[in-house]
């Protein structure tokens, strides 16, 4: 068991060495190329150090690093991405209030990360699963009034917002 | 590479998943309606089956609740702002001869919806000061007054000019647009205009949280249709009603009163800058007269009998001593004007 934990930090020590800066200027190309994409670069590879040390990734089997790394990064890109454009319109929409209503910083990031979480598990619900969802949770329709809406049966529409809820239970509990 | 993806990941297996799945069920069952002591006993039964029952019900619960912590209409901008929501995920097993079709459906799709966006045109946000009234002319040629203490915000588009009137009154004369529909909106009710002039206002001061409001919409020419705006935690059902020019109607949680005939140039005096009332105890002319005064009005609680002196008449919105001096000219009253307040007792 240490031995095979020896092997895989090896492994990753090569992958850092041989492809760290490849990945940093790849990320580059993706964003403004400033600190960010040496920090999701930097990231990457702390997340695969965790990864495995959680659930024993096996990096013997990746035949393409590069194409893995990518992969890696562009899930923390999109994550970053989002953050960046929930903060962008949450402050925006603040900035519209009177004074004595604006939140505290403490609370504006704990309501940006509570946004963060909802759109995260939103994200790759399929359209009509997520339409019943966010009208039931969201609007507050029955099942009755979103069948009527999305023309499927009532049945249908628990189905829909039971699976909705499986995905935001996958996405959250079991990434 | 993909074996070593898929092990990366801790998806549920099929036992976690059916646990996950009757967690969910039980929910739902919950959310529809209360449970007899019987379901409540069988719920008991199955957390305390297994600790991983009771775990998946927790945690449905949790993700369930995430949606409390921030207002609906805080988190739906956010939704909508993110078509791509719709789009990510779509089965990629597609086969070339397919994708061709997809993508040319997909353009003409997009173009056209594209061309049916509403394009944001117009975000304000205008208010008013205790005392102060405002009038603002709109993008639209529509022109808005916004009585003391007003909150309004404004989100124009190209398919609907939408008014948010978030705390105190507001008065509109419409601009016709007959592509553009013009709404009004409280936290529980929605306006819309079928093309002139009306009154919207909502009390208490809805900046409280969780007091319920009111909103009370008088028609001063033309029609305007009244519904209730359901929120997502809300059971009622939606419901409207149409008022003409003359009539007003209150929504109240998510009731909306039968319409009832208004003195509606009275009730929008304000617009004007005069405050009417007839045959109002003295109790409710001096909280009306309050609105407009940053220094307060005290209304002696001995005798009681003062409360209930009946008021008729046409006071000035933006003086409120003069105004109070028109009372005590016609009643038998007298005030008192201290650093902060007016006092007002019997003579």
């Amino acid at each position: 068991m240490q031995a095979q934990l020896a092997i895989q930090q090896s492994i990753l020590t090569v992958f850092y060495n041989t492809h760290a800066r490849w990945l940093q200027m790849w990320l580059c190309k993706k964003t403004t190329c400033s600190f960010e994409a040496a920090e999701i670069a930097q990231d990457v590879f702390v997340r695969l150090l965790s990864k495995n040390a959680d659930t024993q990734i096996d990096f013997t089997r990746i035949h393409e690093p590069r194409a893995y790394l990518t992969t890696v990064a562009t899930h923390l890109l999109i994550d970053v991405k989002r953050r960046q454009k929930i903060e962008r319109e949450y402050l925006a929409l603040i900035s519209h209030m009177q004074a004595e209503y604006v939140p505290c910083p403490e609370q504006i990031k704990v309501v940006i990360d509570t946004l963060n979480e909802i759109l995260t598990m939103l994200e790759g619900m399929p359209a009509n699963v997520y339409r019943a969802f966010m009208l039931h949770r969201l609007d507050g329709l029955t099942h009755a009034e979103i069948a009527v809406q999305l023309k499927v049966s009532p049945s249908m529409v628990k189905q829909y917002i039971a699976r909705a809820m499986l995905h935001c239970y996958q996405i959250t509990y079991a990434p | 590479m993909n074996a070593a993806l898929n092990s990366s990941s801790t998806t549920l297996d099929a036992q976690q998943s059916k646990i996950v799945e009757q967690a969910i069920e039980w929910h739902m069952r919950m959310q529809e309606n209360a449970f007899s002591p019987d379901e409540q006993a069988a719920l008991g039964d199955w957390l305390n089956q297994n600790a991983e029952h009771a775990q998946a019900y927790q945690r449905i619960q949790t993700l369930w609740q995430k949606f409390d912590d921030v207002e609906p209409a805080v988190i739906k901008p956010m939704l909508t702002s993110a078509p791509d929501f719709f789009n990510t995920h779509k089965s990629r097993k597609k086969s070339h001869k397919k994708a061709a079709v997809v993508l040319s459906v997909c353009l003409v799709g997009w173009m056209i919806y594209q061309q049916q966006k509403p394009e944001q045109l117009w975000l304000a946000h205008y208010q008013t000061q205790t005392g102060e009234q405002r009038t603002v002319q709109l993008p639209d040629n529509s022109t808005l007054v916004l009585n003391t203490e007003t909150v309004v915000e404004l989100d124009y588009t190209s398919k609907q000019r939408h008014i948010i009137l978030k705390q105190g009154e507001l008065f509109i004369t419409v601009a016709k647009d007959q592509n553009r529909p013009l709404v009004v909106s409280t936290q529980n009710a929605t306006a819309r205009a079928l093309g002139t002039q009306f009154m919207v206002q909502i009390s208490p001061d809805s900046a409280k949280e969780h007091v319920p409001i009111q909103t009370k919409v008088a028609v001063a020419e033309s029609q305007v249709e009244v519904c209730n705006n359901r929120q997502w935690y809300q059971r009622w059902s939606r419901n409207c009603v149409t008022l003409s020019a003359g009539e007003a109607t209150v929504v109240n949680q998510g009731n909306v009163a039968a319409k009832q005939p208004a003195d509606v140039a009275q009730i929008t005096g304000w617009v004007t800058g005069k405050l009417a009332f007839d045959n109002q105890p003295l109790s409710v002319v001096i909280a009306e007269l309050q609105r407009y005064s940053t220094v307060k009005l005290q209304l002696s609680a001995n005798p009681s009998s003062l409360q209930e002196l009946r008021v008729s008449g046409v006071f000035p919105a933006q003086d409120s001593a003069r105004s109070l001096e028109l009372l005590a000219s016609r009643l038998p009253i007298q005030i008192k004007q201290t650093d902060e307040k007016f006092i007002i007792s019997a003579r």
